[in-house]
């Protein structure tokens, strides 16, 4: 008998079923497929719902105990707890594996205690909690004055955090902080790492932080609850690095632990005396070669380290072997416990269904959280059945941490204060966004280092390529992009033209007159004021020629470095409203002036700096300047290590814009849906806003780093990092970035 | 072997008799234990289920048996199909009785229906839906809000 003969139809069940149709999904869960209802159901279908009976619907109270479990392993984030905040005896359910705090469950089942991957972008004020057990994510918001502040270290579901010189701890499920008192040494505030020995509230809690500056001295700064002054311990030692470790330190037996990146390890131990006792075991290696990230982690009471290598290529996991000789020794299996890895927190648990597991703070592209079995060595998402060897095509959270939700409660103010009187907190400035350029996208061109006839043209959003040369950018390498053209110069000729590639319009320029280290075009080519400028120095001479489109010799200058005429370090040489900016030392923004002679002289805009990074651990940055629909914009991204070539070090990117009229560099907090910016090779940087088609908001990264086949793009969105190979069905080794074009917007 | 038009025969409280092919019935965990245990040659009475529950989830397990052949999107697009006509107080009953009779497919829609009801819904919309009275004190209430303010503030 067909079910619509059984029931009788009633409006009123239609309307409160209508209503419930319509109800919205607020919550992208993958791993249960949902039911979705494309429209609402028609009134022919609608009238043969319901029962029309006077049967109450007030049984809801009573489902079982298994049921209303059932119900609970479906929902997560706010509806988990919505659910629960219903009806008393709806709590009595035995809950399912969540990372969520949860109040009704405290203190009977510490064992559900996962942890929770925490990430925000830096750019704004939405954060996100990814729930490794359901693959699900659920939004909420930290306070707006900490969109800057960074994160060192997360434990008992307290985040260790810095805002400029302000440390403090940030619960992020209560939203409570508790202030500490401002650390004198800048260093140990941008490139140290910090960690503590228990929760914050607790009277023994101890914050450890290390900051080293090799080969000098290290200097090791402690801080206990109650305590005003933190205490700096200088300890000359040359025989390991601990600043730049991915890894955070770890309390494990009353002692702080930080590793080096090959193995290393730096040990502080305060129990037996006040000033406590630093000693660094560096007679210990990891076994690896290549090694990118390690991570510590205190597992099973013992000291376990992770390492990865180039993009995942290996996992490998080792424990400090303390038996006879003291020595890393390969971990093969974690039986039935898992790892939750990240650069600021590492966790081991016991779990009963995903053992042998490390999590990473990665993603797929699909937004699955990865973890790495160390069954099948590879990395594995809840849903896609097919994994992976590596990490290409995945997307590295840079603000992210593991928390692990505790029961929560609503600490009071003495809990929360480490000392009385903590210092004023001081918000930071609001954030701006980046308006539309009308420009084009790029293509970028591979070419064979074996057969130059052999090139690859690589469009970002088609991934279209053709093997045929293009003959204009033939044996030319690009060396300024502005305005829709670009300066091409010959790889082994002294050719030079400017080549407009969406028109194919083509302007000779005189042939070089020499090598030059710097190329900029102040205005479009078709403005007859329009400058080539080339910009060479080297011991105390600086040379500068230039050239109008069509004048048919370069215009020399060579002068004595001074005071005030010193481009050392002058980078992003680049044409802005007809006259041509640069940076000097990443920071200092340098105008040169046409008008009416090369004015080089009184360049230096007073006072007009890039700001300070918030991100925690960097050492150096790589800028880029570009000019974006009439403003100026300023990229700059922050590396842990020394060098900027290696992308897995990356902690932060950052873009600034000018405000001319306050002369200021304002940070930019998003650059709309429709823009990109793309950086290429050591200095090329444009715009786009025609993104139809392709991920906007982004900054994409061509041939920047040692990795030269890779391509990387930064999300403002959610602050991710992914890698991506161009052609991975082309063997690429052969091939090299050799040229930036511009193809039409559609 | 004819089990297959082997036919069970299930009553509910309420009197109904139901035929039911074997293949149909054993979707049902409980029946098929009963039929290995040989106790389902005589009608099982269902003591929870009234008879218009009973042949909603027969209608359910008919339609999964002879939809087996069929791709797995026809088979979810049906469901949607079926638990859409239904009301949330037919809900409730079926949800109850496929526990009962552990039709596991039919707990699983059923189940996510509910949660997909409850998705979006702050509490007191959920108790307005499914008629539940509020038995938090005020003080409570607050106390669960302030200490879950994550779950409370955010406005997608």
């Amino acid at each position: 008998m067909p079910i619509r003969n059984l029931i009788h139809g009633s409006s009123r069940t239609f309307a409160l079923l209508d209503q419930l149709i319509t109800s919205h999904e607020d919550i992208l869960h993958k791993r249960t497929p949902t039911l979705k209802f494309n429209s609402r159901p028609s009134m022919a279908s609608c009238k043969f719902l319901a029962t029309g009976t006077a049967r109450s619907v007030r049984q809801w109270c009573d489902l079982p105990d298994d049921i209303l479990s059932r119900i609970l392993s479906l929902l997560f984030g706010r509806d988990f707890i919505r659910f629960l905040s219903v009806f008393r005896s709806w709590r009595s359910a035995p809950p399912p594996l969540r990372s969520i705090p949860n109040p009704y469950l405290r203190a009977t089942s510490e064992a559900s205690r996962y942890p929770s991957l925490f990430h925000f972008s830096g750019n704004s004020s939405e954060c996100q909690f990814y729930d490794p057990f359901y693959n699900g994510s659920y939004k909420a918001l930290i306070p707006d004055e900490l969109i800057d502040a960074r994160i060192y270290s997360s434990n008992y579901g307290w985040l260790l955090m810095c805002l400029g010189e302000q440390i403090f701890f940030f619960h992020p499920f209560t939203r409570q902080m508790i202030h500490l008192p401002v650390i004198n040494q800048p260093d140990l505030n941008r490139c140290g790492r910090m960690c503590f020995s228990s929760p914050p509230t607790s009277p023994d809690c101890m914050v450890f932080g290390i900051d080293d500056e090799y080969p000098v001295e290290c200097i090791v700064s402690t801080l206990r609850r109650g305590q005003f002054w933190w205490r700096h311990v200088f300890y000359q030692e040359y025989t390991a690095k601990f600043y730049s470790p991915q890894s955070n330190p770890v309390f494990h037996n009353g002692a702080f632990y930080c590793s080096d990146i090959d193995g290393k390890l730096g040990v502080y131990d305060n129990t037996k005396s006040e000033i406590g006792d630093w000693k660094i075991l560096d007679k210990l290696r990891f076994p690896c070669k290549s090694i990118q990230e390690t991570f510590l982690v205190v597992f099973d009471g013992e000291l376990v380290s992770i390492c990865m290598g180039p993009i995942g290529e290996y996992v490998r996991v080792f424990r400090l072997n303390y038996d006879c000789e003291i020595g890393w020794e390969e971990v093969h299996s974690l039986g039935d416990r898992m790892i939750f890895a990240s650069r600021t927190c590492c966790i081991s648990m016991q779990t009963d269904t995903m053992g042998n597991t490390i999590y990473f703070p990665s993603f797929d592209i699909g937004g699955n959280g990865l973890f790495y079995s160390l069954a099948s060595r590879k990395f594995h998402s809840l849903v896609l059945s097919s994994a992976k060897n590596d990490l290409y095509n995945t997307k590295r959270m840079l603000h992210s941490v593991w928390i692990t939700p505790t029961a929560s409660e609503i600490y009071t103010e003495d809990d929360l204060l480490w000392f009385p009187n903590p210092g004023n907190f001081i918000p930071s400035s609001g954030r701006v966004t980046a308006k539309a350029a009308p420009q084009a996208y790029p293509s970028f061109v591979f070419t064979s280092l074996k057969d130059t006839n052999n090139q690859l043209l690589f469009n970002m959003f088609d991934r279209c390529h053709n093997a045929e040369g293009t003959p204009e950018i033939y044996r030319m390498r690009t060396v300024a992009c502005a305005f829709g053209w670009l300066v091409q110069v010959g790889l082994d000729s002294w050719d030079c033209l400017l080549l407009n590639p969406q028109t194919l319009e083509k302007i000779s320029l005189p042939r070089l007159p020499g090598k030059f280290k710097i190329c900029a075009i102040s205005s479009p080519p078709n403005d007859p004021n329009c400058i080539v400028l080339l910009i060479h120095y080297s011991g105390d001479r600086i040379g500068f020629a230039y050239c109008r489109p069509n004048e048919n010799k370069w215009t020399i200058v060579v002068a004595k470095k001074s005071d005030d005429l010193n481009y050392d370090g002058i980078s992003n040489v680049i044409g802005f409203q007809g006259k041509i900016y640069g940076l000097r030392h990443n920071s200092d923004l340098l105008e040169i002036d046409f008008d009416p002679i090369l004015n080089m002289v009184r360049g230096v805009w007073d006072g007009v700096h890039l700001p300070l990074t918030s991100s925690l651990g960097t050492m150096v940055d790589k800028t880029y300047m570009v000019e974006s629909c009439g403003e100026l914009f300023t990229i700059r991204i922050n590396f842990l290590d020394e060098s900027t070539v290696n992308p897995s070090k990356i902690t932060e990117v950052e873009v600034f814009k000018l405000d001319f009229a306050r002369k200021i560099w304002e940070k930019v907090g998003s650059l709309g849906e429709n823009i990109a910016f793309f950086c290429y090779g050591r200095r090329c940087c444009f715009s786009s806003s025609s993104m139809e088609t392709g991920k906007g908001n982004s900054i994409y990264f061509i041939g920047c780093f040692s990795d030269n086949k890779n391509i990387y793009a930064f999300d403002f969105e959610d602050g991710s990092i992914s890698i991506s190979l161009p052609f991975p069905e082309v063997k690429m080794n052969n091939f090299v970035w050799t040229s930036l074009t511009l193809s039409s917007a559609m | 072997m004819a089990s297959t038009l082997k036919k069970i025969i299930l009553k509910s409280c309420d009197g109904k008799i139901l035929e039911v092919e074997e293949a149909v019935a054993v979707q049902s965990q409980m029946i098929k234990n009963m039929i290995e245990d040989d106790c389902a040659n005589e009608e099982i009475p269902l003591p929870d289920i009234t008879g218009e529950i009973l042949s909603m989830i027969i209608e359910y397990c008919k339609m999964h048996v002879d939809g087996e052949n069929n791709s797995n999107n026809e088979l979810i697009a049906r469901d949607a199909d079926f638990i859409t006509r239904v009301d949330l107080n037919t809900l409730y009953y079926l949800i109850v009785a496929a526990n009962f009779l552990n039709v596991k497919s039919l707990l699983d829609l059923t189940c996510q229906r509910v949660a997909d009801i409850i998705k979006g819904k702050s509490p007191e919309e959920i108790r307005l839906t499914f008629n539940i009275k509020n038995d938090f004190t005020p003080e409570e209430e607050e106390e669960i809000r302030k200490k879950n303010a994550w779950a409370f503030d955010y406005k997608d």
